[in-house]
């Protein structure tokens, strides 16, 4: 029994971990009011450019912490165009979603060219117990030191109140532009480990594509868990069951005589993404305690006239 | 030591000013909001500055603050001439604002709120430290406040002793409130005149921004009155009448001011709007209004007066139809026909001819980029499906003569309006369409004295003339004293007292704060 179960953890800890990572960063990003529409351009190039650092340095952790740091300064890029400039969030979201798609084939296509041409062996992760398990509690403990440092620092604080009131908080003696900054750099380092280790711990591989709408899932884990860092944990487990089981459970709904089409298989952790952030607003209580920022998305101009 | 004997009024000084500015200019699209003006803030004195709504008071205050950079013009503290950019910078010369509208994150506690503005804690020190410090310090000052409370439950007094607490450990030498007493009923007035003498005992400057010339009597040591942008000239309290200050306030307006009671009706009809057992909730998902019932008649003003966040905004939006009632009845009688318009929505109600008049109008009432006409085609009762640009043209006209809206013309985009003239198309438009019944919340706000005194009297000749039944809530206890037939008192979320007119007014301010 013992034993069955702890098969199961280890099944569904990589799927666990790629998904709350990046549901962690994005909730950082986006308690400091950023919104966080290039989520899944950024995943996508996270995952091409792990692949394409590999190929060079043949460390899987080197590779892991140069793509984090890398996507962590897209994050800067976002809370700059958002915060100093103003641009609208929904337009530098989908724009830098867009080039990070296509920035993600142009950099690991013709790498995957090379690998396969020069037979070369790439150097991930090994998938046993000690490896999935050690990145297991290394994602949870990431996950509490989030919650302390949003909800019990002064930092945590800072961004919480750059994204409830920026206004506010700039009268308090806060400079929104830096704790933005901080926090999606943050944020988005999370985002680019998370997307390293679905390469380098479940794929193993690239092919085109790679990646894609996995940033939306963590989004919406991370919507649906109010951006809550511990919520965020059983949220996840809910996500990671559903891709680890959904053809499991495609063969006990065939047991009962129920067939459903392998496609919607595929579709039910997006059809969940969808639906379980539906019944968190729907539930008057959850949806006060999950609401988002009050200024989640709006640009912030430093002098306005008020009256 | 007498605080008299440092001031006087041409120049000479016996001590060198703590802040002085020196011919600001600052002008906005349209506006010159401030015209070459002059101020100065010695140590030891509570300074006011008095004008009306417009007249440049909080633009001058900005300034100084660092929110806004003028377009010319010095500032002196402690006789250096610095160059302020941002609060920060105002903080460390010793300037700290206190503000009618707390500057505090309503989702965060006392402790993390005031963390932000101290710099002897780092980013990664816990906001536990930082309780605890707030603790000692508050003691230490005698202003207590529980540090791990959401801002959000605090009353408007608690949160205005928070932002003290955080001018005095911030080490200001000149607090400064902007508006920041104006609100509040007598007796927690009181108590921060007290607070700002014994700041002022200590060697501490305070400024204070107000449009009421009582205020200003009462506490302060100099005045400063701004008109229209212009320093009309500053005054040694002691030295000066009631009279002089409001003939430096309005000039030749002043005739204006001056007139008698409202003709009011002596009969009022039959029952309108009649609410039973309400019960709304906040935006925090708490029960903001807890069982609320009354009536009101044709021609009856019920003015609910309250220190702000008692539950009123809740009651009047949920009137309004833009809050659910959680549980009772709204019910309106009109022409022999009962209709229950309880979460009905706002465009139902509103076809019915309820006018609803927000505080805030740029936020809740007009939309800026949109010209004067639109602002007033877009309403339900007076456009369905197809709008008559000239009918919508006309009353345009006819609505920015009567309330003599200062506009380039009706076809102007909103935006170039000042706040009290924005305020004023809201005012003029709800009035228009408001045959049963009118719902307002803070109907006066950014008004000047001359429009205030304008649109109430519009309110109760309409109520008159026309039947129409009135809910109103202030803030300002004056205006509902002035106007109202009845007068409930709301603290925390109930009725805790209702008064027929001509009750005195210690009488409701005990009931407020009870």
């Amino acid at each position: 029994m013992i034993g069955e179960i702890l098969n199961v953890i280890i099944a569904m800890s990589p799927i666990f971990v790629f998904l709350y990572l990046a549901s962690l960063g994005n909730s950082l990003v986006e308690k400091s009011g950023i919104l966080n529409l290039a989520i899944d351009g950024a995943y996508t190039l996270g995952v091409a450019l792990v692949f394409t650092l590999l190929v060079f340095v043949n460390d899987p952790t080197l590779a892991l912490l140069i793509t984090s740091l890398l996507i962590g300064l897209l994050g800067v890029l976002i809370a700059f165009l958002t915060t100093k400039l103003p641009i609208s969030h929904g337009a530098v979201g989908l724009s830098i979603q867009f080039v990070g798609y296509g920035l993600a084939s142009f950099l690991a296509y013709p790498m995957s060219l090379k690998v396969r041409a020069e037979r070369i062996s790439l150097n991930t992760y090994l998938t046993i117990p000690e490896v999935v398990l050690t990145f297991l509690t290394l994602s949870v403990v990431i996950g509490v030191l989030t919650y302390l440092l949003i909800y019990r620092t002064k930092l945590g604080a800072a961004i919480r109140a750059v994204g409830e009131n920026p206004a506010g908080a700039s009268a308090l003696g806060i400079n929104v532009l830096k704790i933005r900054i901080v926090a999606t750099f943050l944020g988005y380092v999370l985002i680019g480990s998370a997307s390293s280790l679905y390469l380098l711990l479940y794929t193993k591989n690239w092919q085109e594509g790679l990646g894609m709408g996995y940033g939306w899932i963590s989004f919406a884990i991370s919507l649906s868990s109010g951006r809550h860092p511990l919520v965020g944990i059983a949220t996840s487990i809910i996500f990671a069951t559903l891709i680890r089981y959904a053809y499991v459970l495609q063969d006990v709904l065939v047991g009962y005589g129920i067939s459903i089409s392998t496609f919607i298989v595929i579709a039910l952790p997006f059809i969940a993404a969808v639906f379980i952030p539906l019944v968190v607003t729907a539930i008057p209580q959850l949806r006060r305690r999950f609401a988002p920022p009050k200024h989640l998305g709006k640009i912030f101009f430093s002098e306005e006239r008020s009256v | 030591m007498s605080t008299q004997t440092f001031f006087s009024l041409n120049g000479e000084k016996s001590l060198n000013p703590i802040i002085s500015a020196r011919g600001l200019w600052k002008s906005f699209p349209g506006v010159v909001a401030l015209k070459d003006v002059s101020l100065d803030v010695l140590p030891g004195e509570i300074h006011a500055i008095l004008g009306e709504n417009g007249a440049g008071k909080s633009t001058l205050l900005k300034i100084l603050y660092g929110i806004y950079v003028p377009d010319k013009g010095d500032l002196f503290f402690g006789g250096r001439k610095v160059v302020v950019t941002s609060p920060q910078d105002a903080v460390r010369n010793g300037l700290v604002l206190v503000s009618q509208v707390p500057q505090l994150i309503d989702s965060l506690t006392v402790a993390e709120n005031l963390s932000l503005s101290l710099s002897q804690f780092g980013y990664v020190s816990s906001v536990r430290k930082v309780s605890k410090f707030l603790l000692e310090k508050g003691r230490e000052y005698g202003v207590r406040v529980d540090p791990d409370i959401e801002v959000w439950k605090l009353s408007y007094t608690q949160k205005q002793l928070v932002e003290v607490l955080r001018a005095l450990l911030l080490n200001a030498k000149v607090i400064a409130f902007d508006e920041a007493t104006t609100l509040l009923p007598h007796a927690e007035k009181e108590k921060l005149y007290d607070f700002m003498k014994l700041f002022k005992s200590k060697g501490g400057s305070v400024l204070l921004v107000t449009h009421k010339i009582p205020e200003a009597m009462e506490v302060s040591d100099r005045i400063t009155v701004l008109r229209r942008g212009e320093v009309v000239g500053t005054v040694r309290t002691s030295e000066t009448t009631l009279d002089q200050v409001r003939y430096m306030m309005f000039g030749e307006r002043l005739t204006q001011l001056n007139s008698g009671k409202y003709e009011k009706l002596g009969e009022k009809g039959s029952e309108v709007l009649v609410v039973r057992d309400l019960w709304v909730r906040s935006d925090y998902g708490v029960y903001a209004v807890k069982g609320v019932s009354f009536s009101v008649r044709k021609g009856e003003i019920l003015g609910i007066a309250g220190v702000a966040g008692n539950g009123q905004l809740e009651l009047i939006q949920a009137l309004a139809g833009l809050r659910k009632s959680e549980r009772g009845s709204i019910r309106l009688r009109i022409n022999g026909n009962e209709i229950d318009v309880t979460n009905k929505g706002s465009t139902a109600i509103r076809r019915l001819g309820i006018g609803y008049i927000p505080d805030e109008p740029v936020k809740k009432g007009v939309s800026l980029d949109n010209s004067i006409e639109e602002n007033i085609a877009v309403h339900p009762r007076l456009t369905r499906f197809l709008i008559r640009w000239g009918d919508v043209k006309s009353l345009a006209t006819d609505l920015v003569r009567e309330f003599s809206i200062v506009t380039p013309s009706t076809n102007a985009k909103a935006k170039v309006l000042s706040g009290g003239n924005l305020m004023k198309v809201l005012v003029a438009r709800e009035l228009t369409v408001s045959k049963v019944a009118l719902v307002a919340y803070n109907p006066t706000r950014g008004l000047d004295e001359v429009s205030t005194r304008y649109v109430r009297r519009l309110i109760v000749s309409k109520a008159v003339s026309e039947g129409m039944c009135v809910v109103v809530a202030s803030e300002d206890l004056d205006e509902i004293m002035e106007i109202s037939d009845v007068i409930a008192v709301m603290n925390s979320g109930s009725f805790v007292g209702v008064f027929k007119s001509g009750v005195s007014r210690e009488e409701v301010e005990r009931v407020m704060v009870s």
